[in-house]
């Protein structure tokens, strides 16, 4: 976290936590330029890229010998405080995930209605930011934007082998196996291609990049249930979760294994890993917040019985 | 750490209750953070007096043999006869001594040359095992045994007593027969941080006195507090531990600084504990969000894990008016404690109405907690209609140890067993 002070008390110190150590307000993400955290196995990067005046983009981790839980969030850019609803949306999805009942969940079936929980109760606390809040009030409204303050939201739960993926919007979660191309775990909740080709030549509309979200967290979404799919890991690999301002560049097949496989012959860390996948975004243009969260996993040898 | 709570308030309320759940484990940071060599001081304090003499002397007598036998060599002790003073009875040099063939047979001797007679001034006990352990390292522990009431001194006197053994040992507190008193007790244990129970019939404090060492034995030589943060303006309305028993820690041990309260919880073995804090805050608008506490666990001085509790204000009915599991099934837990102690007071006092209602509430409480044990222990003093609805009956004869056993026990409580999937 970049140093900054807090908006609502003034006060200068903070904490590891994101809230103010003396007033207790959540620290907007806007000024969170850059940041990296590692939680157990897993790491996140997050970059505030080449083009945008604040990031946008939030994530969350937790980690035990059971579970690890990655979150990562996008707010939406054309609606107000989205730095905001992306950061409150994270904390609050693992906050649900991991609360003392919700931690004791093991079945993938569980897991999954835990996972359709914890954004129904993200999609809640996020709408009540369209209401009033005036720490956001006064800090990140901007009069350009409109709509309800709105994130994306992709969160992944592994268990062993398991893992059990959310998303509502458009960032994304990928399997990334050791050798071979990576896998997209999940749909975006964007209009179609052809669509957004037709808009692009109409003059004046929205710019070829601008994809339109079908679905986000805030309150003008429908609240709907999100799809929740299951991996089963049957080999070692990288479990990947990352915002567009990471996977517009790398859209290709084989583009993003090319970057988690590392050329050096000494194993990196989930923390390496996340910095160059958002540096390379940065190298490819950074015309978006980027973030990246990863957790490398290996289901061992016992796997591979009866090949 | 594991954290439990509803964070979600409605508009206007300003109080969050949250369950913090600590598990050591042998891997882990609290309990493996030292071998099991870890340094251990233990004092036995053997109730002397008059009413003692008989079964109930001569088991004492052999139970702290039991005890002395189940310490490792290497741990430090001394043994206190107390009546209405405390006197040296092993060593007699106002040391500890070190466990080894010699010392054990020497502290033996001393035992069975032990006579009776007397009064009972528990607080003098008290000082006179600070003064033992005081200037001692590592985990610091009485074993107090005593079979009456504390009338030779003022309540002050104990008070004074207590207070000046906090911090220095931690004490489990044994009443033997029906002739104590398990609130006076309690108010000696809970502040030293260790356990009260009833040994009914003398045979039994042998067994009673093996488990004690075993369990000191078990524990690892750490110095484990709980820290809690609260934004400036907030309160911390009451801080409990409440599993495996009831315990008010309210009045924190330290101010490391001005916005954080420490909570001594002593040494620790491969176990769990609960932990209930309610926090009052300003209330906050829709939309708001604040971290209203932050707990760390602190071990040696290193923080070890944190669990935060937030509070975000909602005008959604349905978040704000869940209630965390753990949260109800403690609340509910501490006021069948506290329902069981006024219904045998008033029992006492001869408020049978009273007596009837809290029991009956009481009973209600710890059949939705599925508290079985405790329930066992009211049907012995009860007559049980219908548990779920706690309609109850007084009975006409109650044994005196069975009404303590309840009166002792009533603090304890069961852990949440049932796994629910949340609420869609």
């Amino acid at each position: 976290m970049t140093a900054t002070s807090c908006r609502r008390c003034g006060h200068a110190a903070l904490d590891a936590d994101a809230f103010c150590e003396a007033c207790g307000a959540p620290l907007v993400t806007a000024t969170a330029h850059q940041a990296a955290q590692a939680e157990g196995r897993a790491a996140a990067a997050s970059d505030i890229g080449l083009r945008r005046e604040r990031n946008e983009d939030a994530f969350a981790l937790a980690s035990s010998t059971e579970r690890t839980i990655l979150v990562v969030c996008d707010g939406v850019a054309s609606t107000p405080s989205a730095g905001s609803a992306a950061a409150l949306a994270a904390r609050t999805v693992l906050a649900t995930l991991t609360a003392g009942h919700a931690s004791q969940l093991r079945q993938p079936a569980e897991v999954a209605q835990l996972l359709r929980e914890a954004l129904n109760v993200a999609h809640r606390v996020v709408s009540d930011l369209a209401v009033s809040d005036p720490l956001v009030a006064t800090a990140d409204r901007d009069e350009t934007r409109d709509g309800a303050p709105s994130t994306t939201c992709v969160v992944a739960v592994a268990l062993g082998t398991s893992v059990l993926v959310a998303s509502l919007g458009d960032s994304r979660a990928y399997w990334i196996p050791q050798s071979g191309e990576e896998r997209l775990l999940t749909t975006d909740d964007s209009e179609p291609e052809a669509l957004l080709a037709l808009q692009a030549a109409v003059p004046g509309r929205a710019t070829p990049l601008t994809r339109h979200l079908t679905r986000w967290i805030g309150a003008d979404d429908s609240g709907a249930p999100p799809r929740v799919h299951l991996l089963e890991v049957d080999g070692p690999g990288v479990l990947l979760l990352c915002t567009d301002g990471l996977w517009q560049y790398f859209d290709r097949p084989g583009a993003l294994a090319a970057l988690v496989a590392s050329d050096s012959t000494a194993p990196s860390s989930a923390l390496d890993v996340a910095h160059r996948l958002v540096a390379a975004a940065l190298s490819a243009g950074g015309g978006d917040n980027v973030t990246a969260a990863v957790l490398p996993l290996d289901p061992g040898p016992t796997v591979a019985v009866g090949e | 750490m594991e954290l439990d709570l509803n964070e979600y308030l409605p508009e206007g309320k300003g109080a969050v209750d949250a369950v913090v759940t600590v598990t050591a484990t042998e891997r882990d940071g609290i309990a493996g953070r030292s071998p099991k060599s870890a340094n251990v001081c233990e004092v036995l304090v053997i109730d002397a007096s008059g009413s003692m003499q008989g079964a109930k002397f001569a088991q004492a007598r052999e139970a702290a043999k039991v005890a002395l036998t189940g310490l490792r060599p290497g741990t430090r002790f001394a043994i206190v006869r107390g009546t209405e003073t405390a006197t040296l009875v092993y060593p007699t040099d106002g040391t500890l001594a070190t466990v080894g063939p010699a010392t054990t047979a020497d502290a033996v001797t001393a035992l069975r040359r032990l006579q009776c007679g007397g009064g009972t001034a528990i607080g003098s006990w008290l000082e006179k095992a600070t003064a033992l352990l005081q200037d001692a390292d590592g985990i610091r522990h009485v074993t107090l045994l005593t079979d009456g009431l504390d009338e030779w001194e003022t309540e002050e006197d104990l008070h004074r007593a207590i207070a000046r053994a906090r911090g220095v040992y931690q004490c489990d507190c044994r009443g033997v027969g029906t002739d104590w008193s398990p609130d006076q007790l309690r108010s000696i244990a809970d502040p030293l941080l260790g356990t009260v129970d009833i040994v009914v019939d003398p045979r039994d404090l042998a067994a009673d006195f093996a488990a004690i060492t075993a369990r000191l034995m078990g524990r690892s030589d750490n110095r484990v507090l709980l820290r809690v943060w609260t934004p400036r303006g907030a309160r911390i309305d009451y801080f409990k531990q409440v599993y495996p028993d009831v315990v008010d820690l309210t009045s924190p041990d330290g101010v490391a600084e001005p916005s954080t309260c420490d909570y001594i919880t002593g040494a620790w073995g491969s176990e769990s504990r609960g932990y209930q804090l309610r926090v009052a805050l300003t209330p906050g608008v829709v939309g708001e969000e604040v971290l209203a506490a932050r707990v760390s666990l602190v071990v040696d001085g290193e923080v070890l894990d944190r669990a935060l509790v937030r509070a975000i204000w909602t005008d959604d009915l349905e978040l704000s008016t869940r209630v965390s599991q753990l949260v109800g099934h403690y609340t509910g837990l501490t006021q069948m404690s506290s329902a069981i102690q006024q219904g045998l007071r008033a029992r006492r006092e001869g408020d049978d109405a009273t007596a009837q209602q809290e029991l009956g509430t009481a009973t209600a409480l710890a059949a939705a907690a599925g508290a079985h044990e405790t329930l066992d222990l009211l049907a012995k003093v009860v007559t049980i209609e219908d548990a779920a609805t706690g309609r109850v009956r007084l009975l006409p004869r109650v044994s005196v140890g069975d009404e303590m056993t309840l009166d002792t026990r009533s603090t304890r409580t069961t852990p949440v067993r049932r796994i629910q999937p949340p609420q869609a």
